[in-house]
């Protein structure tokens, strides 16, 4: 094959990506443990891990401008770099909402939870599965695979919805409550954007494998192109 | 310049909310050349296989494709250059404005007239700068003041009047050979034709010289049909708004294989053949 | 990849060689060099030889009345050859007014169209016509002029010099014309030039330096031609400037002085070879400056 220096290099670049979506996967689960058990140690080596986090982005990004300037990639060439380029950059942004759960670890010192954690670990999980799935499409350029994931979006939302009413009560019955009913909103908060960026990362994916720029879940599937 | 306004900056945004980007081809654009079914033979050797292609007015169209895939073949049937070669033969039609340029009646010298060619190599005459851009209007019967008004509007037009308002009289050889290539642009559109064909005009030329060179393009886009063969797929990216990839098929004749709007063959074609050859895995 | 392992590179030390080894290829390289160098001085020898005799033998006998005087009878001495001068240069006049144009327009046919019946006829016939000794040229403007007319003439011999010329312009000018890059010739068809047009004004200038030179050589041969000058313009003692009558010419002079047993005629026949070539070689230096000055207005040569 005429290109396989270069074919090499975006596998090797894809290969990173996929590294850094394992390490992200695993933050979420770690920041949802540590608010659980209140694990202020856990939460503190998350927050470090965020530096390594960011730094193995700006590695890919670094890279990806390379083969850009240097290889001038068309069609799917073009697509799969600027979609690993644009990936990277969601997976950080996941990795700092997980590192958002650890800072509310620490922020919340000894003060107990307000109330036992139940739909936040299963936001938590639902994020995990949904990303690793994201992330098998990304390795298997997988359009149908990252369109199934996105629609998974809206479990997220809903258990949003239902934390949301859930902890308005707490504050309506007692206003004192309020600092520890946000602290569990935000954390909450966190995980629902997680989601959407795996909707984000979904769409990368289609638009690598098809050539299609597509808004996934917004109200009526619009297509923007 | 960036610096804008408030309500500039709106209206930009609400074109593009509109959808409504300039200079894109639109489907409502005039159509300047139509190909159809053409053949092209070598003797027994079909060199081109059943073209057939729309080329619109007014816009730049990039024809792509390996070398001796019949890219330039096809370009010379658009002005029968090809017929300067002895031996060849041609089926199916080409009109300009819906007249067939291959008819038995058509003088082949009017064709040329309204079909300008710029060839791969720079090729100025051994003559003055000016007389090599006199020459199309003196064949024409033109000449003193209104020669020279044309010479100089030709040398604006071809962006090289700056450089060699001083020299005029100076041999066309002794440019460097992206003045050259202008030259042979401003010579070229000295008889005002409508439609220019451009045979791989960068193929020779140095970064710089070719961004000029694909700069005036761009300028002259707003008169002129434009047709330009191409090695260099950036190039025909950055210029076109329309691209045809040529390949060729199992008996080595040339062949269409896709043809469309120049975003859509960059970043997503439809044929797998162009996919490989854009991306540089061909065979 | 695997290549590169089944063809492995020498890579000998450059300063290891052996002395002998070295030494050889230093003699062959010497050897050559020397052979090659003596081949070319071998061939220049004649060139400078006959340049030197004649300068040196026709020298002696030149000055300003050669020039300028009409013959002298034998034994009679001063007197020039003026007569064969201006008899030359009107003989080739009239031969490059009849061959040149005749000549350049055949070229272009058999450049422009080289594969069809004429274009084939034009290029054998000159092959054969530049094949035929001149002598039969001269017997045959003999037989076509002299004879109906009666009479001895420069326009006969013009006729006889134009026929020697026409294949060596023709066939110089044809290959000019293919030497043309193709590009100029397309350039000028692209902008709706006819087939005319581009071969007078783009072909014929952008070859014009070959043509010259071929034109020059054909002058430098017809020139130099004595023996059709013996059925044609014949000779004369006076000085002629009307076509109809018959001429002096140098290499007939130089052949009538030298075939005779006079001392004072040979001498002089020395002296008018002298000037055929000074004549000869002038034309050719004069031919190339204005190309070359031609050239360096149009930048570059093509």
């Amino acid at each position: 094959m005429p290109r396989d220096t270069f074919e090499k290099q975006v596998n090797d670049l894809k290969k990173t990506l996929l590294a850094l979506g394992a390490l992200t996967t695993q933050t979420i689960s770690d920041g949802t443990e540590a608010l659980k058990t209140r694990d202020r140690v856990t939460a503190q080596s998350l927050i470090k891990q965020d530096i390594e986090i960011n730094r193995m982005r700006y590695d890919i990004e670094e890279r990806a401008y390379r083969l850009i300037a240097t290889q001038q990639p068309l069609a799917s060439d073009l697509r799969e770099i600027m979609s690993i380029l644009l990936i990277a950059i969601e997976l950080e942004r996941i990795a700092d909402h997980s590192k958002n759960l650890a800072e509310i670890v620490i922020r919340m010192g000894d003060e107990p939870l307000l109330k036992p954690l139940i739909d936040i670990p299963r936001m938590a999980q639902l994020c995990e599965s949904m990303l690793g799935q994201a992330l098998d499409a990304v390795a298997r350029n997988d359009s149908e695979l990252a369109r199934a994931v996105c629609n998974r979006d809206e479990e997220i939302d809903q258990l949003y919805k239902q934390i949301f009413r859930e902890l308005m009560t707490y504050v309506m019955e007692d206003s004192r409550t309020v600092t520890r009913a946000l602290n569990l909103l935000f954390a909450a908060h966190n995980l629902e954007r997680i989601g959407d960026r795996v909707t984000n990362i979904g769409e990368r994916v289609i638009y690598a494998a098809t050539g299609r720029l597509e808004e996934l879940n917004v109200e009526n599937h619009q297509m923007v192109e | 310049m960036l610096e804008t306004t408030q309500s500039e900056r709106l209206g930009i945004f609400t074109r593009a909310l509109s959808g409504n980007t300039p200079q894109e081809t639109s489907a409502d654009t005039k159509t300047k050349m139509r190909v159809q079914n053409l053949d092209f033979y070598y003797g027994n050797f079909r060199a081109i296989a059943g073209v057939t292609m729309d080329i619109p007015e007014k816009s730049i169209t990039a024809i792509i494709g390996s070398s001796g895939c019949g890219k330039s073949t096809l370009l010379r049937t658009f002005n029968r250059m090809g017929d300067l070669v002895g031996h060849t033969r041609v089926r199916g039609s080409v009109t300009l404005d819906g007249e067939n340029i291959y008819d038995r009646n058509v003088d082949v010298v009017l064709v040329r007239r309204r079909i300008g060619m710029v060839f791969q190599r720079p090729n100025p005459f051994p003559k003055s700068i000016f007389d090599n851009v006199a020459y199309g209007p003196r064949l024409l019967g033109v000449g003193g003041k209104a020669l020279e008004q044309i010479v100089e509007q030709s040398l604006r037009d071809a962006a090289l009047w700056d450089e060699v308002k001083d020299k005029l009289h100076q041999s066309g050889l002794a440019l460097s050979g992206g003045q050259q290539q202008r030259l042979c642009v401003a010579r070229t559109i000295a008889v005002k034709p409508e439609v220019i064909l451009m045979d791989e005009p960068c193929s020779a030329l140095d970064p710089i010289a070719t961004y000029k060179i694909e700069e005036l393009m761009i300028q002259l886009r707003n008169e002129y049909t434009i047709v330009i063969v191409t090695h260099n797929m950036q190039q025909a990216a950055r210029v076109s708004g329309l691209t045809a990839f040529m390949n060729m098929n199992p008996d080595r004749a040339g062949v269409l294989v896709e043809f469309g709007p120049t975003t859509q063959i960059f970043t997503n074609p439809a044929k797998k053949e162009t996919e490989d050859y854009i991306t540089g895995r061909f065979g | 990849m695997n290549q590169t392992q089944n063809h492995p590179r020498t890579s000998a030390p450059l300063l290891g060689m052996s002395k002998a080894h070295f030494a050889r290829r230093k003699i062959t390289n010497i050897v050559m060099l020397s052979l090659t160098g003596a081949a070319t001085v071998l061939a220049i020898i004649p060139l400078l030889w006959i340049t030197l005799y004649v300068t040196i033998q026709g020298s002696r006998f030149l000055n300003i009345e050669f020039f300028t005087q009409l013959p002298t009878p034998v034994g009679v001495p001063g007197g020039g050859i003026v007569n064969a001068i201006v008899g030359t240069g009107l003989v080739v006049g009239v031969a490059c007014v009849i061959a040149i144009p005749v000549a350049i327009i055949g070229a272009f046919f058999a450049a422009d169209y080289p594969n069809t019946p004429l274009g084939l006829a034009i290029r054998f016939g000159t092959d054969v016509l530049s094949g035929i000794p001149s002598i039969v040229m001269g017997i045959f403007a003999y037989t076509i002029i002299v004879l109906p007319q009666r009479r001895f003439s420069a326009f006969a011999a013009g006729v006889a010099l134009a026929i020697i010329m026409l294949p060596l312009v023709l066939r110089t000018t044809e290959e000019m014309l293919k030497l043309v890059p193709r590009g100029l010739r397309e350039g000028s068809l692209a902008l709706g030039a006819s087939n005319w047009k581009t071969s007078v004004q783009v072909l014929l200038p952008a070859a014009l330096n070959g043509v010259v030179t071929g034109i020059m050589l054909a002058i430098a041969r017809a020139a130099g031609e004595a023996a059709p000058m013996l059925f044609t313009a014949f000779g004369s003692t006076g000085l002629v400037t009307d076509l109809n009558e018959s001429t002096a010419t140098l290499p007939h002079t130089i052949y009538i002085y030298a075939m005779s047993p006079f001392k004072d005629w040979q001498e002089k026949a020395w002296a008018a070879a002298l000037v055929l070539i000074a004549l000869v070689l002038g034309l050719n230096i004069l031919a190339r400056a204005l190309t070359w000055w031609r050239a360096r207005q149009m930048g570059l040569n093509y």
